[in-house]
């Protein structure tokens, strides 16, 4: 189980956080075919031209890059899958350029454990554009304890 | 010696024909040996030539008698011309000149290798053993292509093939199971409390968590549109009622799929919650 996260920033100062799958960086690490394998399943190596056109075909897919950026991105990435012999932090750093949502910016790969473990606030955490810590937004934080304060009433009566 | 060949007229008595017919014997037995030729030969008559010591053969009466010697102690073979061949085309071997035994045998290795049969045009050898008869059969007939009713040749259904779920005349193999539509082409089970976790995936290369109950699943391989059928079920703590639903203003992607997870009505719900997710659809 990977400990490594990819933290970035939207555009509206909230926080996106991206969770690598274990079974995608296995993938990335032996090839696509021999992990699935591994696990018991069939897998024929990918048409590689065919899945990227896939993603570049997908206008939501880092719609934030130009189209030969796309174009070299999926690629890169349906290469990496067929042909393994990633490391960990590069198959993360794939899911940091791949998965990441458009426009988000200073996406970081950092440790689990630089990510605030109490969720109560979650909604409420921001973060520079230019990276760094994650915060809680003190008026973000209190519009959320005061929608529990009414929804705890509203159960009580 | 013998060249006697005397006559017995029809007027003289048996007995008195008896050393006529001895001489004749006489004279068939020593293969009308003598120093001349016989007179008035007939064709193909023998006459061993006592003179030149050559048997010799009449070949030709008219318009004048021919005599061809046949050689002593020479080999049946040497009378065979060496310029006659028995020649072996491609396919077979043993052919050479007459001079010598020969025996012809099939050589299919060294046969032109067929880069591109045809199987609509193309023949093979066989035998017919009800009609013994050596016959030709065309590729197509000797391996038909199956049927339900047929044994014979099948072709593999591909990626495209599978997808369109339409072919009942190709074989389906277990790799590409997954293409059909109706199977489940990716999963995930995700814990949404404390800090996100994958727990199992297939074909999820990440999820993104974008607040409380607010995940992306990010495919590892793209869908070859948008329209796919997710499918969840969510599992929490106590006895509140969890579910996963899907935005209509959030729509999904071939590449991503954004879910919201829901306790007791609430997004996330601050809860322990697990969302399963698995996603049929077209690769």
């Amino acid at each position: 189980m990977s400990r490594l996260r990819v933290v970035c920033t939207l555009p509206d100062g909230r926080v996106a956080i991206l969770v690598p799958a274990p079974d995608f960086i296995e993938e990335c690490r032996v090839g696509i075919v021999a992990a699935r394998a591994a696990r018991g399943y069939a897998q024929e190596p990918l048409d590689e031209t065919y899945e990227a056109g896939k993603f570049v075909a997908d206008p939501s897919w880092r719609g934030d890059l130009p189209h030969a950026a796309r174009e070299a991105l999926a690629l890169q990435r349906v290469r990496a899958l067929n042909r393994g012999g990633l490391t960990e932090q590069d198959a993360v750093a794939l899911v940091r350029d791949c998965d990441a949502p458009a426009f988000s910016t200073a996406r970081e790969i950092v440790d689990v454990s630089e990510i605030p473990s109490d969720r109560t606030y979650r909604d409420a955490w921001r973060r520079s554009p230019n990276g760094g810590p994650i915060v809680i937004d003190q008026n973000a934080a209190r519009a959320i304890r005061d929608e529990r304060l009414v929804q705890i009433q509203r159960g009580a009566a | 010696m013998a060249q006697n060949w005397g006559d017995f007229p029809g007027t003289e008595k048996v007995k008195d024909s008896r050393q006529d017919l001895l001489d004749r014997f006489d004279t068939l037995r020593s293969n009308w040996s003598g120093a001349t030729a016989p007179a008035t030969p007939v064709l193909w008559q023998w006459w061993m030539d006592t003179t030149a010591g050559k048997l010799k053969l009449c070949t030709q009466v008219t318009p004048s008698v021919v005599w061809q010697e046949v050689p002593f102690g020479v080999a049946l073979a040497a009378l065979v011309q060496t310029a006659r061949l028995v020649a072996t085309a491609t396919g077979l071997s043993g052919g050479g000149s007459l001079a010598a035994d020969r025996t012809i045998a099939l050589d299919f290795n060294a046969l032109t290798a067929d880069a591109s049969p045809d199987r609509a045009a193309d023949y093979v050898a066989t035998y017919d053993a009800s009609a013994s008869a050596h016959k030709k059969v065309l590729l197509n007939a000797l391996a038909p292509a199956a049927t339900d009713a047929l044994a014979g040749l099948l072709e593999l259904a591909d990626q495209a093939e599978m997808e369109a779920g339409t072919d009942t005349g190709r074989a389906v193999t277990p790799g590409r199971v997954k293409f059909s539509a109706n199977t489940v082409k990716e999963f995930v089970a995700f814990s949404d409390n404390t800090t996100a976790t994958v727990l199992t995936s297939l074909s999820v290369s990440s999820l993104t968590d974008n607040g409380v109950g607010d995940v992306t699943i990010n495919h590892t391989q793209a869908f070859s549109s948008a329209s796919y059928a997710p499918s969840t079920a969510c599992r929490g703590a106590g006895v509140s009622y969890y579910y996963g639903s899907i935005l209509h203003s959030v729509a999904p992607t071939a590449s991503a799929l954004r879910v919201y997870n829901y306790v007791d009505g609430t997004l996330g719900g601050g809860a322990a919650l697990q969302g399963n997710w698995q996603i049929a659809g077209d690769f």
